[in-house]
Parts: C-alpha cells; sequence; structure tokens
C-alpha cells in the first residue's frame, strides 16, 4: 500500500495537511461528510474539490485540533495548548492566552466533533480555565465538559466564586429565566457529601493519643459514628494558626472559617483562614481589618459577620465573592463574654457585659438593612454561653447564668451545664437539659445531625472531671446522649460539623 | 447542466452564507471565498468597515429582514471591546486580541455567545432562523429527498454543516429539529399519496423506488444534522435522528400500506419474475428493518430473504425437505427451466435488472 492519503484542509488562506485516516477517524464531521456523497465527498479524479475548505473557525484552534488528529488522539500527559510547556513569562498572561487560546480550541473541536479531544478536556479543568471552559461547554452544548466545570467549581466554591469573571458569567442573560443561578447551584452542591465532626486544636500526645498515628500528634480530628472513634484529618492546622486562641470560627458553604484571635504574646491578629473539606486543604484569605479577639463570627446570607471583640464594637463583613471585608453598622457598646449565632437570617447577640454593666438585651442584626435593634430584654443574664439555632429556635448552651428578681432557682452553682432555648417568634424561654456534674464554661459545641455536641475546649491530665465535658444533646428526644469520650488531650479545641467527600469519590 | 447548476448553488450559498455569519470574519470579505472566487451574484460592498456587520449584508437580505433590533445599524460605534472573551481579560489581552481579530466585536449584544468566535459573533434571532437559515435547510432536504439515489449531489456538505452547526449553537435546535420532522413528515405523506394512485402492477416497484430514495436520501440527511443529533436529540431527547426519520417512514408510509402491499408480494412471489428479486429482497428487508413484527404476515416471504426467521430445521423431517425441493425442481423444469442452465431465462422474459432498483440496494439500509 502506498503511503498514507493525505487531505489538504484550508481555512482562509492556509493550508494544513492531515491523514485522511486518522482525519475519518477522530473527527465526526469528516466521517459524515466522507459518507454523505456530497461535494467534497468526492474524490479530486471524481471532480471533487482540491482541498477542504473550512470556513469561521481560528487558525490557532483549528491548528492545536488537526496536530491532535495528526498525533493519532489522546496521548499521555496532553496538556491544554502548548503554552504549558512555555517557561517564563507572567503566570497572569499565560492564564489570559490561554482562555482565548482555550475557546478557539473548543470551537474547532465541537466543530470537527473530536470527541476524543472533548473528552480529554475533562481532566483539563483548572481554576484558570473552568468558567471558560463552562461557557464553551454551555455555547456548544458538551454536557460532559459542562458538569466537570460544575465539578470543579463546588470543590473550589470560593476560589472560583471571587473571580471577577464569575459574576460576568453568572450576571449573563443567558441563562433561562427560572433557572436556578449557577452561584445557588454551586452552593447546594457543596452541601453534599457525609456530615462528620470534625475536631481541630492543640492535642497533645501520650496513651490516649487518637489512634492511629504516630509521631507528631495531628490537629485536626475527625469522628467516625459507626465505630465511635476519633482519626486524624490529613491536614493540619496551617502553622500560623498554631497557638492562636480566642479566634473567632463559623462554617461558609461547607469551609470552616478561622478568624482573628490572639497569640500567646497576647499580640491581637486579623489574618482569615478557611479549611476546605473538598480538597482537605486550607486557604489564608483576606485579613479583616480590625484585629479582634474574643469575639463572635456568624455566618448569615451567604456572608461572614465579626461581630465586636475585645473592647472593640465594630462589625466587619466578609463577603467571599469579593474576599474583603468591610464595616458595617457597629454593635451599640463593645461586649465582653457574649455570644452570637444566625437564626432565620438575622443575628442575635445576647449575654455577656457591657463596659459598664451587664447586658441584658438580645440585640438583633439585619443584614439587609444593616442595622441593630434591642429585640427583647430579658430578666435573666447569662454570659460565656455557646449558642446554635435550628429553624427559629436558638439554643443557649451552658454558659454562666444568673437570675435577677425573685424567681431565683434555687442554690445550684451559676455554671451549671444547662441547654435552654429561645425561641425567636415567640419570645419564650424554655429551661430544657442540665447535667448537674458538669461546668458549662470553656466549651466548644457544633450542631449536627440531630443534636448538639458539646466539649471541653481544654482538657489535660489535670482537668477536673467536671471540666471534661464530652456529651451529645439530642434536640429532638430532649435528652442527653453518649458521646464518646474524646481520647487525647489537648488545648484550645474547637469542634464543628462538615461535609466531608463520600469516601466513594477519593 | 449539473456543473452550471452546482455553480449557481454555490454562489447563492456562498452569499448568504457568508454575509449572514461571518461578515465579521476577517477585514477581507472576499477572502474566504477564495479557492473558488467567483464573485457573488448581488456585489456586496467588499470592503465595508468591519464593525457596521450589516451594511457588509447585501441589500437584498437586508430589505427583507428589516432593521435588527439590538444590533447598530447606524455608523459604526467606536471600537470597544466587548463580550465576556473581552471582560474575561484585561486590558492588555483585549489588545491582543484585536490584534488577531482585525475586525472588533461588535459592541452591540449582551449575550453571552458574544466572543471571539467567528461563528457566533452575529446573534441568530429566531427570525434569522425562519427566514434565512431554515429556508437553505429547507432547499438541501428538499434537493436530497427528491434526487434518485447515487446521483451527484452538487450540495457543499461543509455549508449545510455550518449552517446546522450556528443554528445549533445559537439555541435553535429544537426549532429546526421541529421544522424538520415536519418537512419529512410532509414529504412522506405526499410520497403516499403518490403511491396510493399507483395502478397494482406498478405498486411493488414504486414502492420499492420510494423507499430506496428515502433511505438513499437519509444516507446524505443524517450526516448534514449529526451536530445537532449529538448535542440536542441524543442529549437533550434521548433519542437518534436516524432512528427517529426511519420510523417517520414507517409510520407515514409503510403502515399505511402495509395491508396493500403485503397481498400483492405474495402473489408476485408465487409468480416467478413478476418482481425482479432484487426488489422484492429490497422490500422485504426494508420492512424486516421498519418493524421485524411484520414477519408475522408472512414468515415464509420473510425467511427467504431474513436468516433465523423460520424454526430451525429438524432432523426427523430431512425427508420431507427432500421431497419438497425435488416437487419444486420438477414444477421448474415443467415451466421451462433447465437443470444446471443458468445462462437463459423464462423463454420470452425480457425483464431485466432495473438499475435503479439495483443501485438502491447497493446503498443498502444501516
Amino acid at each position: 500500500m502506498s503511503a498514507e492519503e493525505m487531505v489538504q484542509i484550508r481555512l482562509e488562506d492556509r493550508c494544513y495537511a492531515v491523514s485522511k485516516r486518522k482525519l475519518i477517524e477522530q473527527s465526526d464531521y469528516f466521517r459524515a461528510l466522507y459518507r454523505s456523497g456530497m461535494r467534497e465527498a468526492r474524490g479530486q479524479e471524481a471532480g471533487g474539490p482540491e482541498v477542504q475548505q473550512l470556513r469561521g473557525l481560528s487558525a490557532p484552534g483549528l491548528r492545536l485540533v488537526l496536530d491532535f488528529i495528526n498525533a493519532g488522539g489522546a496521548r499521555e500527559g496532553w496538556l491544554l495548548g502548548p503554552r504549558g510547556e512555555k517557561a517564563g513569562g507572567a503566570a497572569e498572561e499565560e492564564e489570559m492566552d490561554e482562555v482565548s487560546l482555550l475557546s478557539e480550541l473548543v470551537e474547532a473541536a465541537s466543530f470537527l466533533q473530536v470527541t476524543s479531544l472533548l473528552q480529554l478536556l475533562l481532566s483539563q479543568v483548572r481554576l484558570t480555565n473552568c468558567l471558560e471552559l463552562y461557557r464553551l461547554a454551555q455555547v456548544y452544548g458538551l454536557p460532559d465538559l459542562q458538569e466537570a466545570c460544575l465539578r470543579f467549581m463546588v470543590v473550589h466554591f470560593h476560589e472560583v466564586l471571587c473571580k471577577p469573571q464569575f459574576h460576568l458569567l453568572v450576571g449573563s442573560p443567558a441563562q433561562a429565566p427560572g433557572d436556578v443561578s449557577l452561584k445557588q447551584r454551586l452552593r447546594e452542591a457543596r452541601m453534599t457529601g457525609t456530615p462528620v465532626l470534625v475536631a481541630l486544636g492543640d492535642f497533645l500526645g501520650g496513651p490516649l493519643a487518637p489512634h492511629p498515628y504516630q509521631g507528631e500528634p495531628p490537629s485536626m480530628l475527625r469522628y467516625e459514628e459507626m465505630t465511635e472513634r476519633w482519626f486524624p484529618l490529613a491536614n493540619n492546622l496551617p502553622p500560623d494558626l498554631v497557638n492562636v486562641r480566642g479566634y473567632g470560627s463559623a462554617i461558609l458553604d461547607n469551609y470552616l472559617f478561622i478568624v482573628g484571635g490572639y497569640r500567646i504574646t497576647s499580640q491581637e491578629i486579623s489574618a482569615a483562614h478557611s479549611y476546605n473539606p473538598s480538597t482537605n486543604e486550607w486557604l489564608q484569605v483576606a485579613s479583616m481589618n480590625q484585629k479582634r479577639s474574643n469575639f463572635k463570627l456568624v455566618a448569615v446570607n451567604s456572608k461572614l459577620y465579626a461581630i465586636g471583640g475585645q473592647a472593640v464594637s465594630n462589625v466587619e463583613c466578609y463577603n467571599p465573592e469579593q474576599d474583603a471585608w468591610n464595616f458595617v453598622a457597629p454593635l451599640p457598646n463593645p461586649l465582653a463574654e457574649f455570644s452570637a449565632c444566625e437564626c432565620k437570617g438575622k443575628v442575635y447577640v445576647i449575654g455577656g457585659y457591657t463596659t459598664r454593666d451587664r447586658n441584658m438585651n438580645i440585640l438583633q442584626y439585619c443584614p439587609s438593612s444593616d442595622v441593630w435593634t434591642l429585640f427583647e430584654t430579658c430578666d435573666v443574664h447569662i454570659r460565656k454561653q455557646q449558642m446554635v439555632s435550628v429553624e427559629e429556635i436558638i439554643y443557649i448552651v451552658g454558659g454562666c447564668l444568673h437570675e435577677l428578681g425573685p424567681n431565683r432557682r434555687g442554690s445550684q452553682s451559676e455554671d451549671m451545664l444547662a441547654v435552654q432555648s429561645y425561641n425567636t417568634v415567640t419570645r419564650q424561654w424554655l429551661y430544657l437539659k442540665e447535667n448537674t456534674s458538669k461546668s458549662g464554661l470553656n466549651l466548644t459545641c457544633a450542631l449536627h445531625n440531630d443534636g448538639i455536641y458539646i466539649m471541653s475546649r481544654d482538657v489535660t491530665l489535670s482537668t477536673s472531671l467536671e471540666h471534661r465535658v464530652f456529651l451529645k444533646y439530642n434536640i429532638f428526644s430532649d435528652s442527653w446522649e453518649a458521646f464518646r469520650r474524646f481520647p487525647a488531650f489537648g488545648h484550645n479545641l474547637l469542634v464543628s460539623s462538615l461535609y466531608l467527600p463520600n469516601k466513594t469519590e477519593t | 447542466m449539473e456543473e452550471s447548476m452546482e455553480e449557481e448553488e454555490g454562489g447563492s450559498y456562498d452569499a448568504m452564507m457568508d454575509d449572514q455569519n461571518h461578515n465579521n470574519w476577517e477585514t477581507a470579505v472576499d477572502g474566504f471565498r477564495q479557492p473558488p472566487p467567483p464573485p457573488p451574484s448581488i456585489p456586496a460592498p467588499v470592503r465595508e468597515p468591519p464593525r457596521g456587520q450589516l451594511l457588509a449584508v447585501p441589500a437584498v437580505s437586508v430589505d427583507r429582514k428589516g432593521p435588527k433590533e439590538g444590533l447598530p445599524l447606524g455608523p459604526p460605534p467606536p471600537p470597544e471591546p466587548n463580550g465576556v472573551i473581552m471582560m474575561l481579560k484585561s486590558c492588555d489581552a483585549a489588545a491582543a486580541v484585536a490584534k488577531a481579530v482585525p475586525a472588533p466585536t461588535p459592541s452591540s449584544t449582551i449575550n453571552i455567545n458574544t466572543s471571539t468566535s467567528k461563528f457566533l459573533m452575529n446573534v441568530i434571532t429566531i427570525e434569522d432562523y425562519k427566514s434565512t437559515y431554515w429556508p437553505k435547510l429547507d432547499g438541501a432536504i428538499d434537493q436530497l429527498l427528491t434526487q434518485s439515489p447515487g446521483d451527484y449531489i452538487p450540495i457543499s456538505y461543509e455549508q449545510i454543516y455550518s449552517c446546522v452547526y450556528k443554528c445549533v449553537c445559537q439555541q435553535h435546535s429544537e426549532q429546526m429539529y421541529s421544522d424538520l420532522i415536519k418537512k419529512i413528515t410532509n414529504h412522506l405523506e405526499r410520497v403516499s399519496k403518490e403511491l396510493q394512485a399507483s395502478p397494482p402492477d406498478l405498486y411493488i416497484e414504486r414502492f420499492n423506488i420510494a423507499l430506496g430514495q428515502y433511505m438513499g436520501a437519509l444516507q446524505s440527511i443524517v450526516p448534514l444534522f449529526i451536530y445537532m443529533n449529538k448535542f440536542y436529540i441524543e442529549t437533550k431527547l434521548n433519542r437518534d435522528l436516524k432512528d427517529d426519520l426511519i420510523k417517520l417512514f414507517t409510520e407515514h408510509v409503510a403502515e399505511k400500506h402495509i395491508y396493500s402491499l403485503m397481498p400483492l408480494l405474495l402473489e408476485a412471489q408465487s409468480t416467478p419474475f413478476q418482481v425482479t428479486p432484487s426488489t422484492m429482497a429490497n422490500i422485504v428487508k426494508g420492512l424486516y428493518t421498519l418493524r421485524p413484527e411484520w414477519v408475522q404476515m408472512a414468515p415464509a416471504l420473510f425467511s427467504k430473504f431474513i436468516p433465523n426467521i423460520l424454526p430451525p430445521a429438524v432432523e426427523s423431517e430431512l425427508s420431507e425437505y427432500a421431497a419438497q425441493d425435488q416437487k419444486l425442481q420438477r414444477e421448474l423444469i415443467q415451466n421451462g427451466f433447465m437443470r444446471g442452465d443458468q445462462s437463459r431465462k423464462r423463454a420470452g422474459d425480457e425483464l431485466a435488472y432495473n438499475s435503479s432498483s439495483a443501485c438502491a440496494s447497493s446503498r443498502g439500509y444501516r
């Protein structure tokens, strides 16, 4: 047999030679063309064309696709565009080159229907190109690629969200009316996986150290409910978070944020980090404008609010879409030993001290109107409590209760561990459950599945039993449940509930 | 004759396609018509400022369509980087793009499809689709449906495919699919009526021609629409264009004729060479492809052309099979057939192979 039959493909004033066999093998366009019996399907001797004319494609895009076809399809280690191999040059410039080249490549590959090349793109989705690829997938009708981009954007949600291009993509009117916005879809997709209780802190080694690990004690653990055991997460706190106390923490879009606090040296900080369980990575995000510690961080309406702090009344809002903090309406007074939580799209601040007196007011912050209002005044004073909410009910865990007036409860100690609820609609307080042998101070708690998991923040060998709390309050049965004892000593512990990727995916 | 048709055809395609869609390609509109450079019959202003995209459209087209909403008709606005791609880049990149595409993007639409892609630069409104794109496809489909199998097809695959591609990318798949189905349904209903009017002695042959012509046309129509098939019919409807189009023939032609056709086939079968064997084979195989259940109407007939229709032979009946064959051979000899003599047909029979049906069979059905 003679040498391979080559086909000349003309685009504008340039011609490209491609093996006819490979062309038919890789491109559905040419396969169909040669089967169609039309003008171009004929050989030259039968009056067919000398060249295969293409129009409307870009030359660089076509060249990439034809190179791919000539090389016989997918190869090991194929990378998007030859740019990847080029050393040097500003990264940004490369990114932009890639984006424009990408659209040309996808167009040519879509037009010629080079399925294997389009398939290969699925593994080439990056932070630098995911938005563009997503857009292209929509335009050219490539559902697999669109799906791959969506998966990628879910995993890297906040990083994608703060790209300026994201808003151009989302804000485009190409979206069908009534369509759930891309942002909303991604946000919802973040809330999938397995809800897992995660603890972090400065764990101490020793005979009770969690199983199985060797060497340095890990700083992040996960609780496996089936076996009732704690396992290390294959990650650790970033070094600059070690030994930081008094920080604010909150979960936003299944990212665990740890913000502010103070170092051992009593130096306050403004840095902010987020842990992404989808990638098992810590990211440093924009720092607050104000250094603060012993404040509350609350996630409301897809934003974070850093409320008050040591002698600080101002409030800052973090928007992951801009990766920036901005001051919003401040608290009426600086507060100490107070707590706060989100409930039905509003922030509630309860308890603690003002600079002069006990804070008996429940303050409500409305993010949309950026206004603090006095919601209600209570007749019980509470401080140092933990707060979580379910629907319109705020659960108040622990703290130090001090009742004023004639209704004082007997002689019980003021810091006994108790769970109370406050209904923000009926404004009714309920004293739900108490545990007379435990202290309600220095706790960390998290809403997880059907209950509130409550742990002591600091547990060492010398910690008394009443300060070793490992309990679960079941909010549906209003009862205490066993929560396997935390198997390690440690300081500065934090418990939270995150969705970890399902095991099958790894 | 064919040559001149092709020229005409090609010329008008070029004029319409390029002006409508590619008007912003590079600066020189005539650039793409290079290889065969016949100037379009309508003198298009070739070196018009690229931004005034509609100015490049031949006057005829503009008149027909009238002013387009949202597109600048007047004097071209100053060049302005625009579209998602532009916004995706910083100014530097915008400059780079401007270099790569001398014709700046028209600052016309806010549609996401606005990109550097020359195909997608211009929004195709539903009116554009109806007035320009579908008529082009309609014409091509007409030609493919009515020509005889094996005829030279003067249509350019690239041009029609591009037309389909653009309509798909501009979200007109649903409309295009429905137009295609309507178009072919109408055609098949007409075919069916013509068949009904056929005298019985021509009925089988005409049915065969209709079937062959349609299947032959599908060989060309389906490849033209592969982009729509892949990105709309397969993904959104979970169907396949070829299956859909074959089904149309079943519903609108075959089902309507099967009850008159089948007795004629059986009768023809019992009279050797009333119908050429190839016609018979085509029809029977074709009917089987369209609807395998039709075997039940005449298992013996279908079994002659399609394997494994009848139950497998049984050893105990071998002597009976042999007796049947001997009886057939005796009858053939009585009718003038000599054993071993393949060169002669029945005396006086002039019926020769029909070239068109032979051709149809060679194209086959898939």
